[in-house]
C-alpha cells in the first residue's frame, strides 16, 4: 500500500479515527469461552488503555486541525507514535493471554495497528 | 581500571534496573487471587508476561553491551531503542497496579525499578543525542 498518496492532515485524521474506533473497540466482545463472554472494558486497565487512546488520537487531530500544542520541546507526532506503540502492546498482552479470544480484540488490534502505521508514516515525513 | 563516562555510566544504571525489574517479576505482586489462593507474582498474573519481560530484558542486554563497547552495536542507536522499548516494563507494572487489589511489596518494587530504568535509559539517549 503506498501511502505517499495520502496528504498528512488525511493520514493524521485518519490515525485520530483509528483511535476512536480502538475505543469503540474496548467495549466490543474480546472473550467468549463457553457461556461466558466479556469485553475489553472488563479488564481492570482499560481506562489506562482509554487514556493513551484519547491523548494520541487528540494529538492528531489536533495537529491535523492546525491547533497549538503544548508540547513545545517534543514533536506531537513522536509522541502520538509512541503512545500507538503501547496500545499495540495492550492488545498483544491480551491477546497471547486470553484464551477464546474474539472479534473484540481483532479489532482493537487492527486500530491499533493502522493508527500507528499513519502515524509513523507521519513522523517519518517530519524527522526527514 | 576502565574509567567509564557519564553515557556509559547512565547506560549501565539503566540495564541493571531493568535486570531486577526481570527479577521483580517473580516476586510477590498481589496477596490474594492465586490458584492456590497464595501470592500471585508478576509473571504469574497473565500468561503472556513473557512478552515485557524478553523486551525488558532485550533493552537492558542492549545497554549494558553498548556500555562495553561491543563492536557490533556501534552502528545501532542503542539508547534510542532502548529508551524506546524500557517503557514497556513501567507500562505492564502501572497496568496490574491499577487493576489489582491488596498489592504487594513485589509490585512497588517493580514500579521503583522500571521507572529508573527509563529515567537512565532516558538519561543515556539525551547524552548520546548531546555527543
Amino acid at each position: 500500500m503506498d501511502l505517499q498518496g495520502i496528504s498528512r492532515e488525511q493520514k493524521e485524521l485518519g490515525a485520530a479515527v483509528c483511535m476512536l474506533l480502538f475505543i469503540i473497540s474496548l467495549f466490543l466482545k474480546w472473550q467468549t469461552f463457553g457461556p461466558i463472554s466479556g469485553s475489553g472494558a472488563d479488564l481492570g486497565s482499560w481506562p489506562l488503555a482509554l487514556l493513551i487512546a484519547l491523548a494520541a488520537g487528540g494529538i492528531m487531530a489536533a495537529d491535523a486541525l492546525g491547533m497549538d500544542l503544548p508540547i513545545r520541546r517534543m514533536n506531537p507526532t513522536s509522541v502520538a507514535t509512541y503512545l500507538m506503540s503501547l496500545l499495540v502492546f495492550y492488545v498483544l498482552v491480551f491477546m497471547f493471554a486470553i484464551d477464546g479470544i474474539s472479534y473484540g480484540v481483532w479489532l482493537a488490534l487492527l486500530f491499533s495497528v493502522v493508527g500507528l502505521v499513519l502515524t509513523f508514516s507521519v513522523f517519518r515525513q517530519d524527522t526527514r | 581500571m576502565t574509567r567509564f563516562g557519564a553515557l556509559e555510566r547512565f547506560e549501565i544504571l539503566g540495564a541493571v534496573l531493568g535486570g531486577l525489574w526481570c527479577g521483580a517479576l517473580y516476586l510477590p505482586w498481589f496477596g490474594i487471587g492465586g490458584a492456590d489462593g497464595g501470592d500471585v507474582t508478576g509473571a504469574g498474573l497473565i500468561d503472556s508476561a513473557w512478552l515485557p519481560l524478553v523486551i525488558v530484558a532485550v533493552a537492558s542486554a542492549l545497554l549494558l553491551l553498548d556500555a562495553l563497547s561491543i563492536d557490533g552495536f556501534r552502528s545501532l542507536p542503542v539508547p534510542a531503542i532502548s529508551t524506546f522499548l524500557m517503557p514497556v516494563g513501567l507500562f505492564y507494572t502501572a497496568l496490574f497496579l491499577l487493576a489489582g487489589e491488596d498489592i504487594m511489596y513485589g509490585a512497588w518494587t517493580a514500579l521503583g525499578l522500571s521507572a529508573g530504568a527509563v529515567l537512565f535509559a532516558a538519561l543515556a539517549w539525551i547524552t548520546d543525542r548531546r555527543g
